[in-house]
């Protein structure tokens, strides 16, 4: 049975982006997502980008059900289910590569390092198509060492692809390990300097689901599923999939390229 | 040591625990993790001839005793599922066994033959999925449809035919024993039992599609049930694969005694994670070696005989 929660609040945080407070007293972890459930409309998985006792989904309207959630009004309720899969690895020098609605699952991840696990260096990279979709950015100050933002407009940081600037941060010997999470398109070439210069990397992928627990295949990649081995895979388990990236299953559990997906 | 080693239809099993369809056989990859969990065989997911997306989420609820799910029998087409199965069988070592469904005898018999030219060691038909208008146990609550598809399956390949049935019917034997007459190499038993659940505080069904199948552990003693009265009715002519709600060795001993040769399993998937199979497949090799019982034929339908 779902458990059902009720708003507490809604913010819009950056076009098309809201932030949904509600209390649930449910132990998670950053990195790990939940499924939410909208009667009427549909189900769907999304990162906690929040995991105190009142936890947060942060959401984009891509369709009609993150459309209905991104409209819920406090006071109203959702069905939820989870918290379900992993989450990031900590190290004591961390860069943070983030593109779009990817911020949300690691958002908590930079609060817990700073926090709990006082890590001692956390760069973040931060990149979107333009400054109204950049969120979040004053918890990212006040958690990590440095932020550098990107713009693909120019109308907020650097000008170009996040990739552009964080690239040449991945050398070997400095961060101890990279957490990434965003557009395929940005995290591959990541992933793949990573595995070449021999740095620590865990990704956190997404994928259309159905069952969101380890049953149905709907979300493999290769021998893995997102929804129980995942959703944040480790440097190992990259190296095996990398060949795999960029491909996602339609509902259908055909495989697409990633930019077709709806 | 007890003997755990199982032949069905001519097809060695090292032991008799499979992998249920539905579960995990998207991919050749996803098959070969089933193998690595110790699954002794791999059905498919059900596939047809066209690809299809399935139903709307939500189609998964958890509850106490089980899990309830209306995926919808989504599949990727035939073809697709074709060079799965062909890699799948160069990457497992295990029979592959393609679960196959279609509206009617000319789509069964066409994505058999697909599955036949894939390289699968059998095939089974689903005429149980119970969610799916149109497929499934609406043709498999009808002896005459499910007669008429089996005989031109089976007319129309050379491979074992298993035959998945649904336990919601009053007329199992009768459906069971058309199969048979059919041609039916193994009967499969059970599919998920429909069933429904509604979530008081959003007071709405849990699935899109209002309601689904329920499998996991609750459904045990109806798929026990089932396949003793299919057993009772067509055991001395083909053998019966029990599925419902194992979990345990000591659910497979159960299915065993009321007349299964061999067992599938899903749900425990869920509920033991990807080693299941083998862990099953180790309790019932310790149930028969602590009761000094040789094989597993010396109990099939011990229970009922």
């Amino acid at each position: 049975m779902r458990e059902v929660v009720e708003v507490l609040e809604n913010n819009r945080v950056a076009k098309n982006v809201h932030t949904i407070r509600f209390r649930w007293k449910r132990d998670a972890r950053p990195g790990q997502f939940v499924m939410v459930w909208i009667p009427g409309s549909g189900e769907v998985p999304l990162s906690l980008s929040y995991v105190g006792d009142i936890k947060g989904i942060t959401v984009k309207v891509v369709g009609e059900t993150t459309e209905k959630i991104a409209r819920l009004k406090t006071g109203e309720r959702f069905g939820i289910r989870g918290p379900y899969g992993n989450s990031y690895s900590y190290a004591n020098k961390i860069l943070v590569i983030a593109g779009g609605t990817g911020m949300c699952s690691l958002a908590p991840a930079i609060e817990m390092a700073r926090v709990n696990y006082k890590v001692a260096f956390i760069k973040v990279f931060f990149g979107a198509k333009s400054a109204e979709d950049l969120f979040m950015l004053d918890r990212i100050e006040k958690f990590a060492d440095a932020l550098v933002i990107a713009t693909e407009d120019g109308s907020l940081g650097k000008k170009g692809l996040i990739t552009d600037f964080a690239l040449p941060e991945i050398k070997k010997g400095f961060y101890d390990i990279v957490w990434t999470c965003g557009p395929e398109a940005m995290m591959i070439p990541i992933v793949k300097k990573c595995l070449a210069e021999g740095v620590n990397v865990e990704a956190s992928l997404e994928r259309y689901m159905k069952c969101a627990i380890g049953v149905c295949g709907s979300c493999a990649i290769g021998r893995f599923l997102v929804c129980k081995d995942g959703p944040v895979f480790d440097t190992k388990i990259l190296s095996e999939i990398i060949n795999g990236l960029g491909k996602v299953r339609s509902p259908s559990g055909r495989l697409i390229d990633y930019a077709e997906q709806s | 040591m007890a003997d755990i080693g199982v032949e069905v239809c001519g097809i060695r099993l090292k032991h008799p625990v499979m992998l249920a369809s539905g579960i995990l056989g998207i991919s050749a990859e996803t098959m070969k993790r089933a193998e690595e969990g110790g699954a002794s065989a791999v059905i498919t997911k059900s596939f047809s001839i066209e690809e299809r997306a399935g139903h709307e989420n939500p189609t998964i609820a958890l509850f106490k005793h089980g899990i309830l799910n209306s995926m919808g029998l989504p599949n990727p087409g035939a073809r697709a599922m074709a060079k799965e199965i062909e890699k799948a069988k160069k990457m497992c070592r295990v029979p592959i066994i393609a679960s196959v469904f279609g509206k009617d005898a000319d789509e069964f018999v066409k994505a058999c033959e697909i599955a036949r030219d894939s390289g699968a060691d059998a095939v089974e038909i689903n005429l149980s999925c119970p969610h799916v208008p149109g497929t499934g146990m609406e043709l498999g609550v009808d002896p005459n449809a499910v007669k008429e598809i089996v005989t031109e399956v089976k007319s129309c390949i050379d491979l074992p035919v298993f035959v998945k049935l649904t336990p919601n019917t009053h007329a199992l034997q009768k459906i069971a024993l058309m199969a048979v007459e059919g041609g039916a190499d193994a009967i499969v038993a059970i599919n998920t039992v429909r069933g429904m659940l509604i979530n008081p505080m959003m007071k709405k069904p849990e699935l899109s599609t209002i309601f689904g199948g329920y499998s996991g552990p609750g459904i045990l003693p109806i798929g026990i049930y089932c396949v003793y009265t299919i057993y009772s009715a067509v055991g001395q002519s083909v053998p019966v694969i029990g599925v419902g709600g194992i979990c345990r060795g000591m659910d497979a001993i159960q299915y065993f005694m009321a007349g299964a040769s061999a067992v599938q399993v899903g749900s425990a998937v869920y509920y033991r994670g990807y080693s299941a199979f083998s862990e099953i497949a180790n309790e019932i090799e310790t149930f028969l070696e602590n009761e000094g019982v040789n094989s597993i034929r010396d109990i099939i339908g011990i229970a009922v005989r």
